[in-house]
């Protein structure tokens, strides 16, 4: 059972402060959800507490008191890395020795993998002939290959049919409630998050400026509101969701 | 094998960019050699531009013949072929988009960047001996006959040319990683082929790393004695540097 913890996290690029002194923790079994709006520093953050970006300050840590690696994390950030040459099943499997899973055993996790996200009959298909929904599977299923204990990703939905909504739903709910996998995942589907997180938490500018009852209603509208409070701007957050013409710097909002 | 080698190996293998390109150069080395000795042993280069510039290209007859083009060809051709391989497998995992995946992973970034120069390496050694076996089966196809020790040991100085230029070809790996890209190394590696073929042509190449192969088959024509150990030196020197850079710059990687 494995948690993950960022301590001050910042991340500076020229003079764009992109994470600006974060906090975070993801327990063994828990579903987080990030959410912000577009800019908000969501994808720095996750690349930071995946070890592939390095923080200008702060730290991130496992429990067990070692760094995050690939190790016990697995992750799907950005577009999935599938090697367009390679068939479904090779790229798993390159996946799968590159985390350090046993030969002997890499091909029952192939098997696994492949089976826990819905692509076990296109395994001898090569990638770059797959569509997005599939490909983005593929992402997953590496992301999960050598069965990590805490799970970071990236808008995981992206580009799916419905029938890979539920797929990734039961996969990641799974993995939470039966492996004790600390699950962090990001979306704007916020309604999606609702039926699976635990907790959901506001970034914006950079910072965390709050967090969401997954059970609440209109979420999209409290988001809104977290983010406008946060620039100073005061916000009606009855639907429909306006700016306030008396507010000050109303004209502002951005 | 590593983990990072077997993969390595494997998208080598299956690459349509490293396949198109090995076999390429395979086919041109071979039957351009064994092509061009033909023409001229039949007295077919007379009386053409083209025939004229491969006659030029062609020194004696038969088997030396053959072994001369197939050097010539060879000491270019690989730094070419071998630059456009390496500086595309460094380069694609930045333009693919799938350099996340191979960073914070128990393989190291460093032994990933490693394998990467040691599969194109190894595949490019390998199709130079492919090439120059091929030389010999097809000149014994269109009748010159078994060739001698000496010319067979000549072949194989083209052999050693190859592998030479491929390993002066791993700095465009070093590029592709620094540019993010393969499309800079591509540049640099035009710039360095032409740069080379002038100091050859003016006949100054024992002291420019790229253009020590050229000369070590003998295509400065009467430079061949002036491949000197500061020239071999340096080729080992420029190949084992980007080496050493290539990895070094990879284990620093991120992905910002």
């Amino acid at each position: 059972m494995t948690s993950l913890r960022a301590t001050g996290l910042v991340r500076r690029f020229g003079r764009l402060t992109a994470v600006a002194g974060v906090d975070l923790e993801v327990r063994s079994g828990e579903v987080h959800a990030l959410v912000g709006l577009n800019g908000s520093g969501k994808t720095t953050l996750l690349r930071m507490l995946v070890g592939v970006l390095r923080p200008d300050e702060g730290q991130v840590t496992l429990s067990a008191g070692s760094a995050a690696t690939g190790a016990l994390v697995g992750h799907l950030i950005d577009q999935p890395g599938a090697y367009a040459e390679l068939t479904v099943e090779e790229n798993l499997r390159a996946a799968a020795l590159l985390r350090g899973v046993p030969r002997g055993v890499v091909r029952e996790a192939v098997a696994d993998a492949a089976a826990a996200v819905g692509i076990s009959d296109l395994v001898a298909r090569r990638a770059g002939g797959l569509s997005l929904g599939n490909r983005q599977r593929l992402g997953l299923a590496t992301a999960i290959v050598h069965r990590p204990q805490v799970l970071v990703l990236d808008e995981p939905t992206n580009a799916m049919d419905p029938a890979g909504v539920l797929a990734i739903r039961r996969l990641v709910l799974d993995r939470a409630r039966t492996d004790g996998c600390a699950v962090l995942l990001s979306s704007h589907h916020l309604d999606e998050l609702a039926r699976i997180a635990d907790r959901i938490t506001v970034l914006h500018r950079g910072r965390v400026v709050g967090s969401l009852d997954p059970h609440g209603t209109d979420l999209e509208v409290a988001l809104f509101a977290m983010a406008a409070r946060a620039d100073g701007i005061d916000v009606d957050t009855r639907v429909p969701a306006t700016v306030r013409n008396d507010a000050p710097d109303a004209g502002g909002a951005r | 094998m590593s983990a990072a080698w077997t993969v390595e190996m494997l998208k080598v293998r299956r690459s349509p960019v490293t396949r198109t390109a090995f076999a390429a150069m395979a086919l041109v080395a071979a039957f351009f050699s064994v092509g061009a000795a033909a023409l001229v042993d039949q007295g077919s280069t007379d009386g053409s531009l083209a025939g004229a510039k491969i006659a030029t290209m062609v020194e004696g007859t038969g088997w030396v013949a053959v072994s001369s083009a197939f050097g010539q060809v060879v000491a270019v051709l690989w730094l070419l072929g071998t630059g456009v391989v390496a500086a595309w497998t460094c380069g694609r995992e930045f333009s693919d988009r799938t350099l996340g995946q191979l960073l914070a992973l128990p393989t190291p970034a460093s032994r990933i960047a490693g394998a990467k120069l040691g599969a194109v390496m190894l595949a490019s050694s390998g199709t130079v001996v492919v090439a120059a076996m091929m030389a010999l089966v097809a000149g014994v196809v269109v009748g010159m006959g078994a060739p001698s020790t000496d010319e067979v040991r000549t072949l194989a100085a083209g052999v050693l040319a190859g592998v030479a230029s491929a390993w002066l070809a791993l700095p465009f790996a070093w590029v592709a990683t620094r540019g993010k890209g393969y499309l800079p190394a591509v540049g640099a590696l035009l710039a360095v082929i032409m740069v080379s073929q002038v100091v050859v042509l003016l006949g100054g190449g024992s002291w420019f790393p790229w253009a020590v192969p050229s000369l070590l088959v003998g295509a400065g024509g009467g430079e061949t004695a002036a491949v000197t150990a500061l020239g071999v030196a340096l080729v080992v020197a420029v190949g084992a540097g980007a080496w050493a850079a290539t990895v070094r710059t990879w284990s620093h990687l991120q992905l910002a």
